[in-house]
């Protein structure tokens, strides 16, 4: 159709004998084209982040999950399940239990709580130590070894055999 | 050819090819001539285009509309930088006119005058 004669861009020229347009692209319908390139632009740009980031979270967390998950599973079952072995003895005329962990998973627990349920495995206290030089004051076991009474120093004396 | 331009209270008659552009100034038109005279016409730049699409032949492409303010004729166009926005008209001897317009504008222009040369 023939545009009417002042209905012409600034960014148009025209025929005057003929009424021709030679650039037909009005300013409005260019900012409308650039508008829909860099909305599609952008459209894919964030479509390429999501489906690189989804694909991180398929790909990489999960595995970060399963591997942390599969090795802990791995490493308690290669040592099959958890248990206790108690052990009665008597040191010095005074019974004890001995009470070794096998194939379990240390957990922290901080707070009452843990001092109310029954699950406790093992309570234990450390050697006193001497002062003065240091040595173990008393009986103790350490590393399921039952030390001298009274050792002055642990390395003078070796653990006594059970 | 003669071209006229008449209102209720004025008239101008130039040959055609006396013509080098005409130039919107609001609801009047300038009419500059070769010789560097000029004519301010009570008319707007639209109204002068259809009177010169009236009066000339449909096959005679001289007269190209540039934008929303002027007219030029090409025949006395020598010289076009679209990027600098620079037109510039003349003779090559006695007139010399130097315009601007729209990028856009003068890109087509330069284009279109380049395929009616090819043709």
């Amino acid at each position: 159709m023939k545009k009417a004669q002042s209905d012409i861009d600034d960014n148009e020229i025209r025929i005057v004998s003929q009424g021709r347009i030679r650039d037909g692209i009005p300013q409005t319908r260019k900012r409308w084209g650039w508008t829909i390139i860099i909305t599609s632009i952008v459209a894919l740009i964030i479509g390429t982040v999501i489906a690189v980031n989804q694909d991180d979270v398929d790909n990489i967390a999960p595995s970060q999950t399963d591997s942390l998950n599969e090795s802990i599973i791995t490493d308690a079952e290669s040592h099959g399940r958890g248990y206790a072995v108690a052990k009665d003895t008597v040191i010095d005329d005074i019974e004890l239990t001995l009470i070794t962990p096998l194939n379990c998973i240390p957990d922290l627990v901080v707070g009452a709580s843990a001092m109310n349920g029954n699950t406790h495995a093992i309570v234990c206290q450390g050697p006193d130590l001497r002062a003065d030089n240091g040595g173990i004051v008393g009986m103790c076991v350490v590393d399921g070894n039952l030390e001298k009474p009274g050792a002055i120093d642990p390395l003078a004396f070796p653990p006594l055999q059970r | 050819m003669r071209l006229r331009f008449s209102t209720n209270t004025e008239m101008v008659q130039i040959p055609d090819d006396t013509l080098a552009y005409v130039e919107a100034d609001g609801n009047y038109s300038t009419l500059h001539m070769a010789d560097g005279s000029q004519y301010v016409l009570t008319l707007q730049l639209g109204q002068v285009e259809k009177r010169l699409a009236d009066l000339l032949n449909q096959h005679d492409t001289r007269f190209i509309r540039i934008g929303k303010s002027l007219i030029i004729n090409q025949a006395y166009l020598s010289f076009i930088n679209y990027t600098r926005q620079r037109m510039i008209l003349s003779d090559c001897r006695t007139f010399r006119h130097e315009l601007s317009a729209s990028k856009e504008a003068l890109k087509a222009l330069k284009d279109y005058i380049e395929k009616e040369v090819i043709k």
